[in-house]
């Protein structure tokens, strides 16, 4: 075997290879230089090989980068060996690097065919540079997907991060104390106000219990309203005393409502409680000034109770005491004439009849201060009058007791007021008696009864075409006693107009006249409805009783 | 026949002269008696004080009685009257100066059987109190006597 090695690496017996070129420096050359390159070159690349595999750990095939590596410089080597038995004539180790190039070659080349369908399925650079953007795009999208989502979140939270510190700033901040405690009444929640109307700051007073807030007499209450929550209702508006830090009293208005958990389980209470004590104070000084203003009115009406007793008394004293004497000196008089006429001069009869006169006059003006001074007296009804037909009726009187008068009378039908019937009866008695009476020397008497608005208001007017009178006068038309017309002219008292205004003033309402000297006299009168009158009206009727 | 009377309770002199002149002019004259204020009326009505051996057994068929009188108004002698059962039926007639509706309403009330008022006119006051007398004792039965 050795011996057949030897043989085989035996230079003797071959001529080198350049025999056979004939030693052409042209041939030898480019065989020389072209198996070295080759040679160099082949060997270069197992150092390529290398360098891949180092850099790239997770290429799959290794093993092939070996035998190709292997393979390659097998190659390299018959290359080598064809530079040097150009030679030297070593053609049996030529041929034994051939055969172990074979070998190698052969064996990489069989390792590589099935490989071929592994292979083919390594993405190629260009699909995994699409797979890449596509990858790449997946990313972006993805980032962007979650940087919307954090940014939501982010807004979320400080949406509700806001909500809550507004929520929290409303509870603290608010006018009224609002405070959270559990159902056995452990504080739990205190805000600025609470702390201002107990006077306790929330570090001295959290976890303590709210009846140290609370007088002893109330705290029954309390029990009552936190039994009210435990049960789940509300208690609005409850009106009771707390008690400050320092002792005082406070008047409050509390609201107390249930805490629920998510559950719906009643876990605490919340109890807002406004300070009213100046609104009680205010009620208080009502209620003080409504007892002094009672107690004024109180005094106010017995004067006039007492004003009005002497009124009613000297009213008494006229009716009674002034009518006697006047009898006295008519019925005397007459007595006189009738019984010793015969002893009498005309003249002294004479001087009897104006004792006469005299007195019967001085009878009437008692009557009419009597009139006008109860109508100033007496409660005031409360009646629907027809005022169209009163007129009506009154007119036909009048018409009576003079037939042979001729005047024309016009009365608005539907008239309706409401006032004391009979004292009403009074107003328009006293007014169409005057126009009966200051038409007497008119051509074509005229009296006419309607109603129209004015200012809102509605006026009851009587109108004539009578003497009328002087605006410049109108002033002393109410007043008791003031005449604008001589006796002689128009005979009269001059009470009737006094007590007509004084009847409308206590309904209320309010009287005018308008007039030309000659041309007549109109009066209008209001009469507000009667419930507004009513405190008056009740007052009037008190001091009668 | 017991003459029938009339008691007159009148404190003015002068309203007394002219009723009385009234009264004779229908010769009534002599079966008037007068009291001059309310305690006196009282008195002579239930015989006491001064009037208590009063010769006429009767009561008068009708009392004239003026409301403004002095210690006891006609009022109060009135309800006096009303409240004894020995004159609670006997006939009263309000005679006053008075229009006051108040004093209508408690004469009423108290149980006058008529109010009548003054008139100041000399002819008509004569005719009212001559009608009065008249009617009084001519014309009213009395109720029964016990």
């Amino acid at each position: 075997m050795i011996d057949e090695l030897s043989r085989l690496l035996s230079v003797n017996g071959y001529l080198p290879h350049g025999y056979c070129l004939n030693w052409s420096p042209q041939l030898v050359l480019t065989y020389v230089v072209s198996d070295i390159l080759i040679f160099l070159a082949y060997f270069s690349m197992p150092l390529a090989l290398a360098y891949f595999a180092r850099r790239r750990k997770d290429f799959p095939y290794r093993w092939l980068l070996v035998m190709f590596a292997a393979f390659i410089m097998a190659c390299g080597t018959t290359h080598l060996m064809g530079a040097i038995i150009l030679w030297r004539p070593l053609y049996g180790l030529d041929a034994l690097l051939k055969a172990l190039t074979a070998l190698i070659s052969v064996g990489t080349a069989i390792a590589l065919w099935p490989l071929i369908p592994q292979a083919l399925k390594l993405p190629s650079p260009n699909q995994l540079r699409l797979m890449n953007e596509e990858l790449q795009k997946e990313i972006a999208e993805r980032k962007c997907a979650e940087e919307a989502l954090r940014l939501a979140k982010e807004a979320a939270e400080d949406g509700l991060q806001k909500e809550r510190t507004i929520r929290a700033a409303i509870v603290e901040f608010s006018e009224d104390a609002i405070v959270g405690k559990t159902l056995d009444g452990t504080i739990t929640s205190w805000n600025q106000a609470a702390e201002r109307m107990f006077g306790y700051r929330s570090e001295e007073i959290m976890g303590h219990s709210v009846f140290m807030l609370i007088p002893p007499e109330r705290q029954a209450d309390e029990e009552k309203l936190l039994a009210a929550v435990r049960h789940g209702e509300s208690v609005k508006l409850y009106e009771t005393e707390g008690v400050h830090k320092d002792g005082k009293r406070i008047a409050v208005s509390v609201t107390i409502s249930p805490i629920r958990d998510k559950e719906g389980l009643i876990i605490g209470a919340s109890k807002i409680a406004r300070d009213v004590s100046e609104r009680k104070q205010a009620e208080q000084e009502i209620r003080r000034l409504n007892t002094d203003l009672e107690r004024r009115v109180a005094e106010r009406t017995a004067e006039l109770l007492t004003a009005n007793h002497e009124l009613d008394s000297f009213s008494y004293a006229v009716s009674h005491d002034l009518r006697a004497p006047l009898r006295a000196m008519c019925g005397f008089s007459q007595a006189l004439v009738e019984d010793y006429g015969d002893q009498l001069q005309d003249e002294a009869k004479i001087y009897l009849d104006q004792i006469d006169i005299a007195s019967r006059k001085m009878g009437e003006l008692i009557d009419a201060l009597l009139v006008l001074s109860r109508s100033t007296r007496g409660e005031l009804q409360h009646d629907a009058v027809n005022i169209s037909a009163l007129a009506e009726r009154l007119l036909a009187e009048l018409r009576q007791s003079e037939p042979e008068r001729q005047v024309t009378v016009q009365v608005e039908a539907g008239l309706q007021a409401d006032g004391d019937a009979r004292m009403i009866e009074v107003v328009m008695h006293n007014l169409l008696a005057n126009a009966w009476k200051y038409t007497a020397h008119a051509k074509a008497p005229h009296i006419r009864v309607y109603a129209e608005q004015q200012d809102g208001a509605r006026r009851f007017c009587v109108a004539d075409n009578g003497a009328g009178f002087d605006m410049a006068h109108a002033n002393r038309l109410f007043q008791p006693f003031q005449r604008l017309h001589r006796q002689e002219e128009f005979p009269g008292i001059g009470i009737g107009l006094a007590t007509v205004q004084r009847i409308i003033q206590r309904h209320g309402g309010t009287i005018e006249a308008q007039a030309q000297p000659g041309k007549g006299a109109v009066f209008c009168f209001t009469l507000p409805d009667m419930c507004a009158n009513s405190v008056r009206d009740s007052k009037e009727a008190y001091y009668e009783s | 026949m017991n003459p029938k009377t009339i008691l007159l309770v009148e404190d003015n002199p002068q309203d007394e002269m002219l009723t009385l002149r009234a009264l004779r002019r229908v010769n009534l004259i002599n079966r008037v008696d007068v009291a001059r204020d309310g305690r006196q009326a009282l008195d002579y009505l239930f015989r006491e004080g001064e009037f208590a051996d009063r010769e006429s057994p009767e009561q008068p068929a009708v009392v004239l009685l003026d409301i403004g009188l002095p210690r006891l108004s006609g009022l109060e002698v009135l309800e006096q009257l009303r409240a004894d059962a020995r004159t609670a039926l006997l006939p009263v007639v309000i005679l006053t100066s008075s229009d006051e509706e108040q004093d209508r309403l408690k004469s009423y009330k108290n149980g006058a059987n008529s109010f009548v008022r003054k008139p100041v006119d000399f002819t008509e006051f004569a005719e009212t109190v001559a009608r009065l007398g008249l009617y009084w004792l001519a014309t009213n039965e009395p109720p029964p006597g016990r």
